[in-house]
This record gives C-alpha cells, sequence and structure tokens, in this order.
C-alpha cells in the first residue's frame, strides 16, 4: 500500500523487525514522515477500535512519560504486594535477610578457608626460614635484623597443633609436650618467667586457627612436673600463675632485682617492669618474693611503693656517747 | 636541752617510716625505732610519750626526706617496748600516751637510795616534791624525774623495806623516809 485509502497520504513502508528502539533518536531520523503534522491517524480495519481507544486513555491519565525520571531515581519503596503482607511476609523477609547474610558470610571466609588450607606450607616455610637464620646465627653473621626476624618466626607457628582430635585420651599430656618445646624459645628471653595470660595469647597466635581454652592451658601446664618438662607451673599468693623454667632459681630472680635497685636507686614495680620488658604484675610478684626473703624492703608513700636495698636488717648504730 | 640529738643514719631512710611486713626485716625496724626512742628521751631528759603529737616532732616526722611514722606503726613500737620492759601505757590514755624507761623503775630506785646514803641524809624526811624539783637534787640524773615513775620507783623502795612512805595533803606533799640501807 502507497496511499492511505482514507485520505490518500503517502505511506512509506519499512520493515518493522530493523527498527532499533534502543536508539529512538536515531529510527525517527530514518523514518521521518515528509510532510510534518501534529496528529497521527490510525485506521482499524479488523475492528478492536474502542479497546485501544480504552488503553490509550488510561496510558494519557498515568501520563507515564512524566514519571520516568522519579521512578528511575528513586526506588519504589511503598509498592505493596499483598503477598508480602502479615506475617508470612515478616517470615519471608527473615528468611531473605538470612541468605543474604549468609551469602556474604561464605564471600568473607572464601579467603579465610584458603589460608587456612595454607597454614601448615606457609609454618613450614617459616620453619626453614628460621633455620636457615639459626645456622647463620651459629656461624656468627647474623644482625640484630635477622635475630628480630628469627623471633617473628618463633612466634609464627607450631606446624602440627596439638587437637583433641588428634590426641585423644592423651591430649593434654601431648599438649604440656607441645607448650614446652614452644616455650623454650620464650622463657630465656623473657627472664625465666611468663605468666599464663602471656602464654595463652602467644601460644595461641602460634597455634593459629587450632586454639586452645585457658582450662586446657591450666591443666597441659599441671602436667609439666609429671611429664619430667623443664618447666614449671607457679601460683603465687596473689593467684598470679606463671611457668617458669626450672633452671632459673628465685635466687637469680633475686639478684637481677637487686642488681637494678643498687645500680639504677630505688625502684617501683612499674619502673622495674620497664626495665626488664616484664609484666608488672609479674614484677609485683617477683619484689614481693624478693622481699620476703628480706632482701629488699618498701616504702609506702604519697607517691606510691617504692622498693629500696635492705639497710634496715643489717643496720647497726655505732654511737660515740 | 637545746644541744641536737644526733640521729643515726637510718632515720634518713624512707622505708624505715613504712612498717615493714617482712618478719626479720620488721623486727630489727621496731628495734631500731625503741632504740633511737630511748636515746633521744635519754638525751633530753624526756619521760612520758604523747603519741599523737610527738609525731609532729623530728623524731618522728623527718621534713628532710618528707616521711612521718603513721600512729599504728608508733603504736606497735610502744607495744613491742612495752614487752621489753622499756615503756609502759598509761592505761587510762587508751595507747596514746606511754612511759618510756630509758632507766627501768628499779634503776631509778637504786640510784636514789644510793644518792640518799651517799649524801647523809638516811632517816631524815623528804617530799617527793623536793625530790624531782628540789634544790637538793639540782644536777642530778633523777633531777626533773617524772612524778608516776618517781613513785613507781619509791613504791620499789617499800617493798624493798628501804623507805616508808607518809600521806600528805597531795601527791607532792607526801613524804618519804629512808632507812639508808645500802639497798
Amino acid at each position: 500500500m502507497i496511499k492511505c485509502e482514507m485520505c490518500e497520504a503517502d505511506l512509506r513502508s519499512f520493515d518493522v523487525n530493523n527498527l532499533d528502539f534502543e536508539n529512538d533518536a536515531e529510527t525517527s531520523k530514518n523514518f521521518k514522515p515528509t510532510v510534518k503534522s501534529d496528529f497521527v491517524r490510525l485506521a482499524f480495519r479488523d475492528g478492536g477500535s474502542n479497546a485501544f481507544y480504552e488503553k490509550l486513555k488510561s496510558a494519557m491519565a498515568a501520563k507515564e512519560w512524566e514519571k520516568v525520571h522519579e521512578t528511575s531515581n528513586i526506588k519504589v519503596t511503598s509498592d505493596f504486594d499483598p503477598g508480602l503482607g502479615g506475617l508470612v511476609g515478616i517470615i519471608r523477609n527473615a528468611e531473605q535477610s538470612q541468605k543474604e547474610q549468609k551469602e556474604t558470610l561464605n564471600q568473607a571466609f572464601k579467603d579465610l578457608d584458603g589460608l587456612m588450607a595454607n597454614t601448615s606450607e606457609m609454618v613450614k616455610l617459616a620453619e626453614s626460614i628460621r633455620n636457615k637464620l639459626s645456622k647463620e646465627l651459629d656461624s656468627g653473621t647474623s644482625t640484630d635484623e635477622t635475630s628480630a626476624f628469627r623471633t617473628y618466626l618463633i612466634e609464627l607457628g607450631i606446624p602440627n597443633p596439638v587437637t583433641k582430635d588428634s590426641a585423644g585420651s592423651t591430649y593434654h599430656k601431648e599438649l604440656a609436650r607441645q607448650l614446652a618445646e614452644f616455650l623454650d624459645n620464650f622463657l630465656e628471653k623473657e627472664k625465666g618467667m611468663m605468666s599464663l595470660t602471656d602464654i595463652y595469647c602467644l601460644f595461641n597466635r602460634a597455634r593459629g586457627v587450632a586454639l586452645i581454652s585457658p582450662e586446657d592451658l591450666y591443666k597441659a601446664c599441671s602436667q609439666f612436673e609429671h611429664l619430667n618438662l623443664p618447666m614449671r607451673l607457679r601460683k603465687f599468693s596473689s593467684g598470679l600463675m606463671v611457668v617458669e623454667s626450672v633452671h632459673h632459681s628465685d635466687e637469680q630472680i633475686a639478684q637481677r632485682i637487686l642488681h637494678h635497685i643498687k645500680t639504677k636507686g630505688p625502684l617501683t614495680a612499674i619502673e622495674l617492669a620497664s626495665l626488664d620488658k616484664m609484666s608488672v604484675v609479674l614484677v609485683n610478684e617477683q619484689l614481693q618474693m624478693v622481699e620476703e626473703k628480706g632482701l629488699i624492703c618498701k616504702d609506702e608513700s604519697v607517691e606510691g611503693v617504692r622498693f629500696y636495698d635492705n639497710l634496715i636488717i643489717n643496720f647497726r648504730w655505732e654511737r660515740n656517747n | 636541752m637545746t644541744d641536737l640529738f644526733n640521729f643515726p643514719s637510718i632515720h634518713n631512710f624512707p622505708p624505715f617510716y613504712t612498717l615493714q611486713t617482712q618478719p626479720t626485716t620488721r623486727q630489727t625496724q621496731i628495734a631500731l625505732w625503741s632504740e633511737i626512742i630511748l636515746a633521744y628521751f635519754m638525751h633530753h631528759k624526756l619521760y612520758r610519750l604523747e603519741l599523737s603529737e610527738s609525731l609532729n616532732g623530728e623524731l618522728f616526722d623527718n621534713k628532710g626526706i618528707k616521711r612521718r611514722l603513721k600512729l599504728g606503726t608508733l603504736q606497735c613500737i610502744i607495744d613491742a617496748m612495752v614487752k621489753q620492759g622499756t615503756a609502759e601505757w598509761d592505761l587510762q590514755s587508751k595507747k596514746n600516751v606511754a612511759l618510756i624507761y630509758w632507766r627501768k623503775p628499779e634503776e631509778w630506785a637504786t640510784i636514789i637510795n644510793n644518792w640518799v646514803f651517799n649524801s647523809g641524809m638516811t632517816n631524815s624526811i623528804l617530799t617527793v616534791y623536793e625530790i624531782a624539783h628540789g634544790d637538793i637534787t639540782e644536777g642530778l640524773d633523777f633531777h626533773g624525774l617524772d612524778q608516776t615513775i618517781l613513785l613507781k620507783s619509791l613504791d620499789i623502795l617499800v617493798k624493798r623495806g628501804l623507805a616508808q612512805l607518809f600521806q600528805g595533803t597531795s601527791t607532792e606533799d607526801m613524804g618519804v623516809k629512808f632507812f639508808g640501807t645500802n639497798g
């Protein structure tokens, strides 16, 4: 058909399938009518004009083209769906958010799983570097840097942490052995004594993922003597628990503290702790122990408690008169 | 009275003012304090220690090192001295007043009796005031002796059969007759 059968206007034919609706501007340019007019005439040869008219009317009333801007910016929030209301709706909402959380967690832990899978390899690597470094240390070519690096590696990992599953009924004994091996590196550096709290943190950090409970640590430490391991669990009168090396005696601690007091003058627990890079709680216990031996004495004043060399116990008053 | 008392060097040691917890240290500390108190009281011829007041004096308050003995600590020291027989609590004072015996009443008794014997005052009667504050005892060790201690010493002489007491209108008027046997 070339001309309209009603108005005889020119009709151009085009292939509907090739119309590019995505690119509206292009389309309208290509199929621009030759005569510009303000109206469109539609012919309904097989009926259906009424149905079309209804649809057109409602579309005109809704003014969908004006809304486009708003809806694209603000997401429909008050979109009420009867299927989402009531108790069912609440449950469905909860399920929905659970599902979302689960996905987020899964994504987050994917990396951690990967890390755990590689733990043993990482620890092996650390071990081999450590061995290399200790060889270097033995040959006397080490520097402060390498020894510092070495300590990091020591803290890094335990190759095959003993677990309840792997050891079964001998769990605490095995744990004690592994702990003793682990602490061997530290006790020397920490002047022969460490508080159970510090050990708990260090040991669990080294274990990485197979963490142990404080209860397990306590039980393992109680086994030291029974297993002939070179360290002991010790409870101070205040209730503070420590692990000390059997090679270190109270005498050595007393000597160390006395030496500090004699060279640096009277000290508070905090000053001594920072001198020895030890925890204040531990130093406090040691000071009390040395005081009980009668080697030092304390001065309580508004400035706090300060420990002095015990001049009282050996003082003799030489009077002239 | 105005001459200075020489404190031992331990008096300048800060921990000396904190009651030590270690048993041996504490024992030594208390013994040293008693020694200092006795020497100080003897030096200044003092007999009566009023605890809370004395805490502000040079004996227990060391301004040089800013340390002062606590009342509780001083009471501990006096308690130990009482056990040793070098002090006695004034029982009415609730542990605030103590007599310090740098010489025990027995020793005072002997000293007084010897003086009576040596100065030929046997069988004469003296008042309590005369013994402690009279001109005749001027310059003697027991001149200015605390009345409570003096009466205790005289009681001892009475018990030994060396003196006899006569009641007066007041304690100071009380008369003593010495029998003049060298005790």
